[in-house]
């Protein structure tokens, strides 16, 4: 029986296939929209409450012997448990752990280096990079997790990161000026010297999800992945520069971003739904790939919610969120984003913002202007929701609880992410408006419609129903 | 095979090469495509358009129609959409470009 920690991604396969949560497809897949059309409909079906299992896809059209394996995180019980954490109490089991640190062990070799190609070997069309969409015009590495290394402090930044496929040794990378690794690349860009990169594909799964954190500037997220699995991740340098990288993955790129060539990037299915438009971005030389002797390759769909990147993304977020809320206010419950990072709907106590002046546009406020600059919209609701992540609870409390001429709060023109399609972009940030529906409980006298109670059956008999399911035999999980 | 990155190239692999020389071709030729056909979907092979026009779908179906005339694998083929305006040049906060 494989126990968490999940060291490597085939440990965490193994853990899938024990749980009953991979399926092995033997069929043959086209890399032209096959894998990600299978890919989004199993999301779709998860997003519904219904089974979703991993794939594991053994017959690659055109690369025999290539296995690619997707949706392992595609649920947020599977993301629990690559955490070690309990579903059902997910946010505060983890939040803890994002203050404590456990630096990685370096470590003289591993299984990512059982292959080694240098230089004029380097082919990166021998990889299986499937297709998001038609209209992509050339094949995206969407779960490539980049290892950038500032050159003044040694500090490593590790975040999933989209690649195009421009040749047979060259890359493209949007290095968004409004996320970390772009402090690191302007400093190797001023300097007039290369960056060295690394790109991880199918790492452990506790580094995939923890890269997707925010941290303040200066954290690696690789001592947050040792603190959640409560062992130090093995890394090992890199054949070309002094990045470390995960021991136990599967395949490793390296190379260099040259201070000030270009090349053409896109259209990129983007987390927002839509294509990127064409642009001119880093240009990456591929120098080296070390990898396993059969390694598995990570396919992350993306492109319009849902889809296992939203899935990651949104959970990383709404606990790196949490955690900021929960020092600051009393009464914070839940977190959890939806579509892409949002709405975003936050579980207060009922009697916290019932009493607290303004509580829900101040709780949402902090969400927006210290976590997550991107954040456009938050409802706030109170525990009459049970569960966040249905969304039928949440249109129920705007329905039951909030009226649209006194409960929304508007805050025009703020910084928005460069992608929202819903604003022009022209290579620079875009604008949007930020909005917050208050769906708590008014304060006395507004609240008599809800002192009555919620209409629902006894509370005892609910938990008895759910504690004796399977007694009544009606053939489906609870 | 020593591993699974060597071996000569499959079908789908040339035929992968070819469809990255198309994107190269469209790359430097982008800026005269955005005159020429801004906003429209194009099909290329061999380094020409072999379609384009309004509809993605007809687009595709005339550039699977060509394929299967002259008997190469579709896999080669370029389906992309002309930008509407010019290609965006990413500015970095901080440096010249």
């Amino acid at each position: 029986m494989i126990e968490f920690p999940y060291l490597s991604m085939r440990e965490w396969i193994e853990y899938l296939e024990e749980k009953k949560q991979l399926s092995h497809v033997k069929a043959e897949v086209d890399l032209r929209g096959e894998v990600s059309a299978l890919a989004r409909r199993l999301n779709v079906l998860g997003a519904a409450g219904k089974n979703a299992p991993a794939l594991l896809l053994e017959n690659v059209k055109g690369y025999p012997g290539w296995r690619i394996c997707t949706n392992t995180f595609a649920t947020h019980e599977r993301i629990s448990w690559a955490l070690g954490a309990d579903p059902e109490n997910f946010l505060a089991d983890v939040t803890p752990r994002l203050d404590q640190r456990v630096p990685p062990m370096e470590v003289s070799t591993g299984p990512c280096k059982d292959v080694i190609i240098k230089e004029k070997d380097v082919d990166l069309l021998k990889l299986p990079i499937p297709f998001v969409g038609l209209s992509e015009g050339t094949p995206s590495l969407t779960a490539a997790m980049s290892n950038k290394r500032d050159i003044e402090t040694g500090w490593e930044n590790i975040a999933i990161r989209r690649l195009g496929l421009k040749g047979k040794n060259v890359l493209s990378e949007f290095i968004n000026p409004g996320q970390q690794d772009f402090q690191i690349w302007a400093k190797y860009r001023d300097r007039n010297i290369p960056m060295p990169v690394a790109y991880v594909i199918a790492p452990d799964p506790a580094s995939y999800i923890i890269s997707q954190t925010k941290q303040p500037l200066g954290v690696c997220e690789y001592d947050l992945v040792g603190a959640f699995t409560g062992s130090p991740l093995e890394v090992v340098k890199c054949e070309t520069s002094e990045i470390r990288v995960p021991a136990n993955a599967e395949i490793i790129i390296e190379g260099e971003i040259p201070p000030h060539e270009r090349e053409m990037d896109g259209p990129f299915p983007e987390h927002v739904g839509y294509y990127s438009p064409i642009a001119d971005v880093a240009r990456v030389h591929v120098k080296c790939i070390t990898m396993r002797k059969d390694p598995i390759f990570y396919f992350l769909d993306m492109g319009m919610p849902p889809t296992e990147g939203h899935n990651i993304g949104n959970t990383m977020l709404a606990m790196s969120t949490y955690r900021e809320l929960v020092k600051e206010f009393p009464g914070i419950l839940d977190c959890y984003a939806h579509s892409w990072v949002g709405p975003m709907v936050i579980r207060v106590k009922k009697d916290i913002a019932k009493n607290w002046a303004n509580f829900a546009v101040q709780v949402a406020a902090l969400a927006k202007f210290k976590c997550i600059f991107y954040l456009k919209v938050v409802i706030v609701v109170d525990e009459d929701v049970e569960n966040i992540r249905d969304y039928f609870q949440v249109w129920n409390a705007i329905m039951s609880k909030f009226q649209a001429s006194k409960d929304v709060t508007i805050i025009p023109r703020t910084v928005a992410t460069v992608l929202d399609a819903s604003e022009p972009w022209a290579g620079q940030w875009g604008w949007q408006d930020f909005m917050v529906l208050d769906c708590t409980e008014p304060p006395a006298p507004y609240d008599e419609g809800f002192k009555r109670g919620v209409a629902q059956p006894p509370m005892e008999f609910i938990e008895k129903v759910k504690r004796d399911w399977n007694s009544y035999e009606i053939g489906i999980s609870y | 095979m020593e591993n699974l990155m060597e071996g000569p190239d499959t079908i789908i692999q040339k035929a992968r090469r070819k469809q990255l020389e198309n994107r190269a071709w469209f790359d430097s030729h982008a800026r005269e495509l955005i005159k020429e056909h801004p906003g429209k979907p194009v099909a290329i092979h061999n380094g020409q358009i072999i379609a384009v026009g309004d509809n993605e779908n007809k687009v595709l179906a005339a550039a699977r129609e060509k394929a299967k005339q002259e008997k190469w694998i579709e896999e080669e083929l370029l389906f992309i959409m002309v930008p509407t305006k010019e290609i965006v040049h990413v500015r970095y906060p901080g440096g010249e470009d």
